[in-house]
């Protein structure tokens, strides 16, 4: 099953054009050093769990607005939360300290500061990527 | 105490309801007890699945995310509770917090914590280690409280029956023996039902104590009545038995006497009475010699027949002869014992009157002429009176020959009309004034007067022999034949002395008698002047 999933991602990172319209997809800046991504390191990394990357640079998350549809069905069909739920999530880790909340922003935004910042990992819609972004993985 | 018990109901009600009292506190307070400890553990086990539950997403994220300050929030917490003494969270490779001394694996209680985002993937452990010592000591408090409670409850209880039992049945009932130990039996006191326990089964207990009251005293009357009676009706009969002429005796079947009145001692007289009522006393029936068979055959005639006898007996001892009339009755007792009654009565005076009426008849009663004592007094009446005394008279002693066969052969009653008969002829053969006797049995006197001379004494003697000599009817039908051999003395010729000249004629008669019969004899005189009567006889 593993196996699979790492086959399919592999073969989907080859190939950014073949995304369906309407997919979203995670992205960063075409040298982020992370290559391709499966659902559980996605999880991870938006959950909290993963805050570095193994060279030491800490991760910059990137929100969709919260009014937006992207970031409402990105959470849905990562996690299967709602958007309150995450909140709620989030909320109680604000506590600790250990976590900061990504920026919100558009997408326009989005793929501005992804161009910018090679440590930054948002999530868009597969139409809006350009040459300069890559497609670390998808979640359906 | 113990005498207490025996003899109060109320102390051995209240005895027993206590005692019940303790025994059931004791036993549910065991029940309870067990029941409440092993709930209260169970419950505090509970309690502490549901604060682990509680916070188990907390310390869920906490171990999803190493989180240590989120994981000692979560720790400190749950150690809040005094039900844990010891909480640990941890990741799937470290311990992230602790509080208090963690015991080994057993005796804690372990929650496995799934990760927040991904069913199935355990990303920590929440371990508990329950505070034992506390739960149990809250448990047995809980326990005993509760044991407390339901002792307290039965306490109230049983104080609250006793009192009821006091107030509503042991006092009544207390009052009640009361009474009725103050009541005279047979006395108009009742008891007087109490107004609250009038319709209940204590009034109906104090209803039917006095019916029963009611009718002893109505059966102690009426018996009192019946004894007064009685007695009154015994004194009569003692009066009547004391006081009786008659002697009174009551005597069993062997003769032995039971029971006398004074009369009886005094008619049988102090001598016999002492033989029959002595310790060893004999038989009634034996006490008379001369009588003893008559008064044996008279009882045995009473015990067969059943009848009553009368005996009349004659008594030879002191104080002189007597005559008894001597009744004897059977009597059966109510035990079915046979004895006799004997009623005796002194008839002494009119047995006497009576043999003294006898002597003094002047009449035989067969033959209607002079009895012997009378014809006898009747001849010295005549020839003691002066008119007479220079009269001559004969007198003729007639004895009856062949008067013993008819009354062999034809009876009594043959006989006696036989002497009926001659007793007729004789009479008509005779003078007024000549006197006719039955000297007894087949002799018979004539004294008649001498008109003319002597010899005049052979006609009347030829006459008496021949109207003897006709034929007598003794029997329808049956004719007999006697004859009579006749002896004559000669008054004043032989002898002026009645008694004398009825010797001479009986001599001369004998002398007819024993020779040829049918015929007659003059006496004569003796030859020798003797002075023995006797040698006068032989002398013939």
């Amino acid at each position: 099953m593993k196996t699979i999933l790492v086959l399919s991602i592999l073969f989907l990172s080859m190939m950014p054009s073949l995304a369906a319209s309407g997919e979203i997809v995670v992205v960063a800046n075409k040298n982020n050093p992370l290559a391709a991504l499966n659902k559980q390191q996605i999880i991870d990394i938006f959950m909290g769990r993963t805050k570095f990357y193994s060279s030491g640079d800490r991760i910059v998350l990137l929100d969709q607005e919260i009014t937006s549809s992207a970031r409402k069905s990105f959470y849905q069909n990562l996690v299967n939360k709602t958007l309150n739920e995450i909140n709620s999530y989030r909320a109680r880790l604000l506590f600790s300290g250990r976590f900061a909340l990504p920026k919100e922003v558009s997408d326009d935004e989005m793929i501005k500061r992804l161009e910018k910042d090679p440590n930054a990992i948002g999530y868009i819609d597969a139409d809006k990527i350009n040459d300069s972004l890559k497609v670390l993985g998808y979640v359906d | 105490m113990l005498t207490k018990l025996r003899t109060s109901i109320a102390t051995r009600l209240a005895f027993i309801l206590v005692l019940a009292g303790v025994v059931s506190a004791l036993s549910t307070g065991y029940l309870f007890y067990s029941y409440t400890y092993t709930k209260e553990l169970a419950q505090s086990q509970k309690n502490i699945r549901q604060l682990a539950h509680a916070v188990s997403q907390t310390a869920a994220i906490a171990a999803y995310l190493d989180d240590l300050t989120l994981a000692k929030e979560v720790v400190e917490g749950v150690a809040g509770s005094d039900l844990v003494k010891a909480v640990e969270l941890k990741s799937t490779q470290e311990s992230l917090a602790l509080r208090g001394t963690m015991p080994t694996m057993a005796e804690t209680m372990n929650f496995d914590l799934e990760s927040p985002f991904s069913s199935g993937e355990v990303v920590g452990k929440l371990r508990l280690a329950p505070n034992i010592a506390l739960i149990k000591a809250d448990a047995r408090k809980a326990a005993i409280n509760h044991v407390v409670l339901i002792s307290i409850q039965t306490a109230v209880l049983t104080a609250l029956i006793i009192f009821l039992l006091n107030t509503q049945l042991i006092t009544e009932i207390k009052r009640l023996a009361r009474r009725l130990h103050n009541i005279r039996v047979g006395s108009d006191q009742r008891l007087v039902p109490t107004q609250s326990h009038k319709y209940d089964e204590i009034g109906s207990l104090t209803h039917d104590i006095n019916e029963l009251l009611s009718s002893v005293e109505e059966n102690i009357n009426s018996e009192r009545t019946l004894r007064l009676e009685v007695e009154e009706l015994e004194n009569r009969f003692r009066d009547i038995f004391e006081q009786s002429s008659h002697g009174i005796a009551i005597v069993d079947t062997d003769g032995k006497m039971k029971l006398h009145n004074p009369s009886f001692k005094n008619i049988i007289g102090e001598k016999c009475f002492q033989k029959v009522s002595r310790q060893d006393s004999i038989s009634f029936f034996v006490l008379f010699d001369e009588e003893r068979a008559r008064l044996e055959s008279a009882a045995a005639e009473v015990l067969i027949k059943g009848e009553s006898q009368a005996v009349d007996i004659k008594v030879d001892d002191e104080p002189g002869t007597r005559w008894l009339y001597c009744l004897i009755s059977l009597m059966t007792d109510d035990e079915k014992e046979s004895s006799f009654e004997i009623v005796l009565q002194d008839i002494s005076e009119r047995r006497n009157r009576e043999e003294k009426l006898k002597g003094q008849a002047e009449i035989d009663a067969l033959t209607n002429l002079y009895n012997r004592g009378t014809g006898e007094s009747r001849i010295e009446q005549l020839i003691s009176s002066a008119d007479t005394k220079r009269n001559l008279y004969g007198l003729f002693m007639i004895d009856l020959d062949g008067f013993k066969p008819v009354n062999d052969q034809y009876g009594h009653e043959a006989g006696d009309k036989v002497l009926i008969a001659v007793a007729n002829r004789l009479l008509s053969s005779i003078r007024a004034g000549d006197i006719a006797i039955r000297w007894g049995g087949d002799e018979f006197v004539i004294f008649a007067r001498l008109t003319s001379d002597l010899y005049e004494a052979s006609n009347i003697a030829e006459k008496l022999l021949a109207v003897l000599r006709e034929p007598i009817e003794c029997q329808p039908e049956m004719l007999v034949t006697i004859s009579a051999s006749i002896g004559i003395s000669l008054y004043p010729f032989n002898t002026d002395n009645v008694e004398t000249l009825l010797k001479y004629a009986d001599l001369a008669m004998y002398e007819v008698k024993s020779q040829y019969k049918n015929g007659y004899n003059y006496f004569k005189p003796p030859v020798f002047k003797v002075v023995d009567t006797q040698n006068v006889i032989t002398g013939f």
